[in-house]
């Protein structure tokens, strides 16, 4: 398979909330990714992995104080974000790169007219007129599957899953280069969220949209994504195609994940939840951050921290485990 | 709308009902002839009788009520005075402007000084320019309204002269009084303003029009300050009816001839029917404004207004909504 430009790469990004009540809240440690033209990548963990840190960190909308990047760089297009200016992040904003909430209930704005909302990031960034803006918005509409007839309709009258069908519209209206989706469908139900992933898979191949999907839902992963990253306490532990992933998971937090899926080994009938919390971001454990829940660690696991290794090629565990079997 | 509208209206006649009645019985609760009042205390007990009997005051206090009433449906007569034997009805006719104008222009000027000096306390959070106004807010709220006005006088009228110490008889003499009550007004307007903004600035749709990357002016006024709209509206409306009641002690201060300073000489009197139209007056304006208060939600939250709709257009408009689905 030929390999296309990165888009946007991350290396090295920490970011951490500091708060004189609660400490500093290490949300991300030195996280790297990259992710190129068009393609898939899943950023997979538990609430409170960092999934939506680097997201917003990623938009420039992570709200400082509290929050702080503390180290790396964010290259989209071999540009640094963190180093660009506010007036140059508006531009890429929504229109080169985009971003679907996880909440769409309170996402959009509740006194204003969903078309409208639309058409506010068409006229931002396209050189239309309001009128051609408005038109534009209602394509959109129909694009997502809702009828140009709702357009002049309030986010009330909408049912959830409509609702996000508009964010997603809004987001897709400027074909953006990258759309960061945070866990698009976590706060729908499972019907609807079949549809919007559809809709979603549809919109991405007929834009081409490189896309970053924050979820914890390892099913929406081998439904949409390429690649996957699987986060915990802020770092990769196990990254690689979902297919490397999938079939061969190494790390033990990987594997513990799947074996929290209901259904996917057919010989067990009751799930094996991975015990144990997540630690607190505040407060974590100084060398494997897994240390603590893992099932299979040993003496190096509590004295050295792991680095990732490439057990395969495009395939990086961060355990010492991976290390062990390839010499 | 429309339905609406007139259900409110209609719910206004019980509140004035109930006005009426208590304002009838607290005044045969209250100790003190008006009959001793209004013809001195030489008068002979005759003469007291006759003046009572002429007035109605000998009566049972029911029937007083409903000739009252009577007269006041079918007629618009509030009665006569009984300290100057003059219609009260023209009385207040004459005076209710001025306290209209005060209420509303005092208000006005809260609004213009208050929401402004909020916003920007908001969108400046934690930094001197929100502390600055934050001081200034409680200064305002803690500061008697006599005492201020007294200060504005001092400075203006006799020390820069610049403006007349008292009256009311045209704009250059509205000056002082409103902003007397209008300054103050601004500290709680400019409180109210800046929760409303500062609740509204932590909603996540303030986050999705920045991740549109619109610009942080227009997202304030375009998203922020209209959602904020509901609280400033109430607290706008507490203003004005604040300032038909509560207008007092300024009307004293300044003597201006509205119903404040109509109420006060009522008491002092014992001219109940005086009092009783002044306190009519008054509940039924307040009623009004707050009916215009509910009324103006409508025009910033369309939520509100699918509330007011008729049940019939209601059922319409779900329909079609299920059909689109």
């Amino acid at each position: 398979m030929e390999e296309k430009e990165v888009l946007l790469s991350v290396e090295d990004l920490s970011v951490y909330y500091i708060t004189h009540d609660l400490g500093t809240c290490k949300a991300v440690n030195n996280i790297s990714f990259q992710i190129r033209e068009g393609e898939t990548l899943g950023l997979v963990g538990e609430t409170g992995a960092g999934k939506t840190t680097i997201a917003l960190s990623i938009m420039g909308l992570l709200q400082s104080p509290p929050g702080k990047v503390m180290n790396g760089s964010i290259k989209y297009k071999g540009t640094d974000l963190l180093k660009e200016k506010p007036k140059y992040m508006r531009k890429i904003r929504g229109k080169e790169i985009s971003m679907v909430f996880q909440d769409p209930m309170t996402a959009l704005n509740p006194i204003d007219r969903i078309g409208n909302q639309i058409a506010e990031v068409i006229y931002l960034h396209q050189g239309l007129s309001k009128a051609e803006s408005m038109e534009k918005a209602a394509q959109m509409l129909e694009m997502v599957g809702i009828s140009r007839d709702r357009f002049a309709e309030y986010p009330h009258q909408l049912s959830g899953g409509m609702k996000q069908r508009v964010i997603i519209a809004m987001a897709l209206a400027c074909s953006p280069k990258l759309l960061l989706a945070d866990e698009p469908t976590t706060a729908l139900d499972v019907t609807i969220q079949a549809q919007v992933l559809d809709l979603m898979n549809d919109l991405k191949k007929t834009l081409g949209t490189a896309v970053l999907m924050i979820t914890h839902d390892l099913g929406i992963v081998a439904e949409m994504c390429d690649k996957v990253a699987v986060v915990y306490a802020g770092e990769v532990l196990e990254s690689g195609t979902v297919k490397q992933v999938f079939k061969n998971p190494i790390h033990p937090y990987t594997i513990g994940l799947f074996g929290s899926l209901p259904g996917y080994r057919p010989d067990s009938k009751r799930l094996q939840p991975i015990t144990g919390m997540m630690p607190d971001p505040a407060d974590l454990p100084p060398y494997c951050k897994f240390e603590p829940r893992c099932q299979c660690k040993c003496d190096r696991c509590g004295a050295e921290t792991p680095r990732l290794i490439e057990v395969e090629e495009g395939h990086f565990v961060r355990c010492f485990r991976a290390e062990k079997e390839n010499g | 709308m429309l339905r609406y509208i007139i259900k409110r209206l209609l719910w206004m006649i019980p509140v004035l009902l109930g006005v009426s009645i208590l304002v009838f019985a607290i005044q045969a609760l209250a100790p003190g002839d008006p009959a001793d009042l209004a013809l001195g205390d030489y008068a002979s007990d005759e003469a007291k009788q006759a003046w009572r009997e002429e007035r109605g005051l000998n009566k049972n206090i029911v029937v007083q009520y409903g000739e009252y009433m009577y007269n006041l449906i079918f007629k618009g007569d509030f009665g006569r005075s009984y300290q100057t034997g003059k219609p009260i009805t023209r009385e207040l006719i004459k005076r209710f402007p001025v306290t209209l104008l005060t209420a509303f222009g005092a208000a006005t000027i809260a609004a213009l000084i208050g929401v402004p000096l909020g916003i920007i306390a908001a969108t400046h959070r934690n930094t001197w320019v929100d502390s600055a106004s934050r001081i200034l807010g409680m200064l305002g709220i803690s500061m008697p309204n006599f005492w201020f006005a007294l200060l504005l006088i001092m400075l203006f009228a006799l020390k820069l002269k610049w403006l007349p110490v008292s009256g009311f008889y045209s704009p250059i003499y509205w000056i002082l009084p409103l902003m007397a009550q209008g300054i103050l007004g601004a500290a709680s307007q400019l409180r109210y303003t800046r929760s409303a903004v500062l609740d509204s600035l932590q909603q996540d749709f303030v986050r999705t029009a920045r991740a549109k990357g619109q610009s942080e002016n227009k997202i304030i006024l375009h998203h922020v300050l209209r959602n904020a709209m509901i609280p400033i509206l109430t607290n706008t409306g507490h203003h004005i009816a604040g300032g038909m009641a509560g207008t007092v002690v300024m009307e004293q201060i300044f003597s201006i001839a509205g119903l404040g300073t109509l109420m006060i000489s009522a008491v002092n009197n014992r001219d109940f029917p005086m009092l009783r139209g002044c306190v009519l007056l008054v509940a039924f304006a307040m009623s009004m404004v707050n009916l215009l208060v509910d009324l103006s939600y409508t025009a910033v939250d369309p939520r509100v207004k699918s509330r007011f709709e008729s049940p019939k257009r209601k059922k319409a408009s779900e329909e079609k909504g299920a059909a689109a689905a």
